[in-house]
């Protein structure tokens, strides 16, 4: 993490709450001090991984939790080779469910938000209600149902249950922020005569940009780490995606190589951390400064 | 419906027609919103109503299913396992769950709260919210590992301290206190971020205020902080409620609720009862005793928040 990454223009905000508290007076170091310990112990298990990720046999059976030497990437590109297909499955669930999910969630609340059509009450409502729904009530059901369409095995089994899923927190967080627009943006567009869908496209979502985003990085995460329901619908282990790969990695890696299988494990969570690398900025900042409301 | 009634203009027909013609200008609205309730009637609306309904049935989930009325009802509360053990292991789990998200979480917040170097602070909140790229499988394959009785770190370290190896995840006894200790210390980024946010949203003054009347940090942090940032405290609190009555990852990926249903909670029974015995009437009754806790629980943590407005107006 470079020291640029720490200034933000957006920070500013904050900066002028915070340099207003000078006045607490304290002792900076015991406070950091605190924290780096708490921060380290949070972080123990993620080391002790990638030490164990590194070892071979012979340092396994030495001292398995202590950091040994050489470092043995082997592993890496062991791990690499039985992992890859499921990380492509993965990313392929991922592409989907986010795609369908986004594009059906946006369009209904930019209707829910932007117009004054007969039953929109009724409808908004059904979205609110799904709150109420919890997704262990219908797992079961949703199962059953997805068999009966045909569509356990399928991409479409994945894509579309989990896509319906992410509707209600999604469409809620839309909506308010459509319906906050104010209105005089789409009057001049549409003296222009331009159609509804154009200005969705033109107005709407260019200004939705960082809202949409956060949700497609939170979705993004949670299909990710969705494993209940793949491991209900996909009967194939081939299609496993990577987060049930790596429950394989014990049975695929020979005896010899203890240390693939945790390398596998880590390569299992790097791409969320490139994930995180790119959008951590926007993300601390939305929920620290409570602009995702619940 | 609308050309019939052009001259009889009655007022109900009249707002009829009415809406008959916003319907037709607004017609696109409709058409945006198909994708959207297409998926929620197939995946959400019609599982949700199945479930309700056959929860009062026998059922193997796909052949016709036989109305047996409450019987599913009566033997989840009167299993041995489901009810005795289950239901025990997930209030246990839940009471946990409540402790740990409003303590630790809030103890990290409070302390990067009081940092005063920014950049610190900033380092430090990324330092805990950066753990959300772990994967729950993976956190929780890593736990199962330093559990190991024979190689397992925690083991290692016991040894060191002297005192006796445990089984952990083995013995019936120890395996839910296991489940509890993993993730330690249990600091949850996000959680974290949220109570950050309420405590950066305290107006200066009252801090101020607070420190010319010669208000120490931890008298602060009691008094004042804590009964200010109560709403985070209980967004937090509830959603963490509600996901752990509904979690059973350990239970499919390690334990399987054993050692000897040592760690079984509802949510796992009702899996295992649909899909290892085909018994999706009775599952589906475990279902809708879950969803009418949680529903429960929800209306009483919006009661609350009611009640708490008008006390402050």
């Amino acid at each position: 993490m470079s020291s640029t990454s720490l200034r933000v223009p957006g920070e500013t905000a904050q900066s002028v709450i915070r340099s207003r508290r000078r006045f607490r007076l304290g002792d900076d170091w015991k406070i950091a001090l605190l924290l780096a310990i708490l921060g380290f112990l949070t972080f123990v298990p993620v080391l002790l991984l990638l030490g164990l990720s590194f070892k071979d046999q012979q340092q396994m059976a030495d001292a398995m939790w202590l950091p040994s030497w050489p470092l043995h990437l082997r592993n890496y590109v062991k791990a690499a080779r039985v992992i890859r297909p499921y990380l492509m499955n993965s990313v392929v669930f991922v592409l989907g469910t986010v795609s369908i999910s986004i594009v059906c969630s946006t369009l209904s609340a930019y209707a829910l938000g932007r117009y004054d059509f007969p039953g929109r009450e009724f409808f908004y409502i059904a979205i609110l209600a799904l709150l109420m729904i919890p997704g262990i009530l219908t797992l079961i059901t949703t199962f059953v149902v997805t068999v009966k369409l045909g569509l356990n095995n399928t991409l479409f089994g994945i894509w579309l249950p989990l896509a319906a899923g992410a509707q209600a927190f999604q469409i809620i967080v839309l909506r308010t922020f459509f319906a906050s627009l104010p209105n005089e943006l789409f009057e001049a567009a549409r003296i222009d005569g331009a159609r509804e869908l154009t200005m969705l496209w033109r107005i709407a979502l260019p200004l939705a940009k960082p809202i949409v985003s956060t949700l497609v990085v939170l979705q993004i995460l949670a299909v990710w780490n969705e494993f209940i329901w793949p491991i209900m619908v996909l009967s194939d282990p081939q299609r496993y995606p990577v987060i049930l790969g790596i429950l394989r990695l014990t049975q695929l890696i020979t005896e010899r190589d203890p240390g693939a299988q945790f390398a596998g494990y880590v390569l299992a969570g790097l791409p969320l951390l490139i994930l995180f690398a790119f959008t951590s900025r926007t993300f601390i900042r939305g929920l620290t400064s409570g602009a995702i409301k619940f | 419906m609308a050309t019939l009634t052009v001259r009889a203009a009655r007022p109900e027909q009249r707002s009829l027609r009415r809406t008959a013609r916003r319907v037709r200008k607004f017609w696109f609205c409709y058409v945006m919103m198909l994708g959207t309730f297409s998926l929620l009637l197939t995946f959400s609306y019609y599982p949700a109503v199945s479930a309700i309904y056959h929860s009062f049935t026998i059922w193997d989930g796909f052949r016709p299913a036989r109305w047996v009325g409450l019987q599913n009802y009566r033997e989840v509360f009167t299993s041995e396992v489901i009810f005795r053990k289950a239901f025990r292991n997930m209030g246990l789990l839940v009471l946990w769950d409540v402790v740990r998200a409003a303590t630790f979480p809030l103890l990290g917040a409070a302390l990067i709260y009081r940092l005063r170097n920014e950049k610190l602070a900033y380092v430090f909140r990324l330092v805990f919210v950066l753990p959300i790229v772990v994967p729950a499988v993976v956190g929780v394959l890593v736990w199962k590992q330093l559990y190991d009785p024979n190689v397992g770190l925690m083991n290692e370290i016991l040894k060191i301290v002297g005192i006796k190896p445990i089984a952990w995840l083995s013995s019936p006894s120890t395996a839910l206190p296991s489940l509890m200790l993993a993730g330690f210390p249990w600091i949850d980024g996000v959680a974290m971020l949220i109570y950050l946010a309420g405590l950066l949203a305290i107006p200066s003054e009252v801090i101020e205020a607070a420190i010319m009347d010669g208000a120490g940090s931890i008298r602060r942090f009691f008094s004042m902080e804590i009964p200010l940032i109560i709403p985070q405290i209980r967004l937090i609190v509830i959603l963490n409620v509600i996901g752990s009555l509904q979690s059973f990852g350990w239970q499919l990926l390690v334990t399987r609720g054993g050692p000897n249903n040592a760690t079984t909670v509802p949510a796992w029974e009702m899996y295992q009862s649909a899909i290892s015995s085909g018994r999706f009437g009775v599952a589906s009754a475990v279902g809708v005793v879950l969803f009418i806790l949680i529903f429960t629980l929800t209306l009483i943590n919006r009661a609350a928040i009611r009640s708490n407005v008008e006390y402050q107006a």
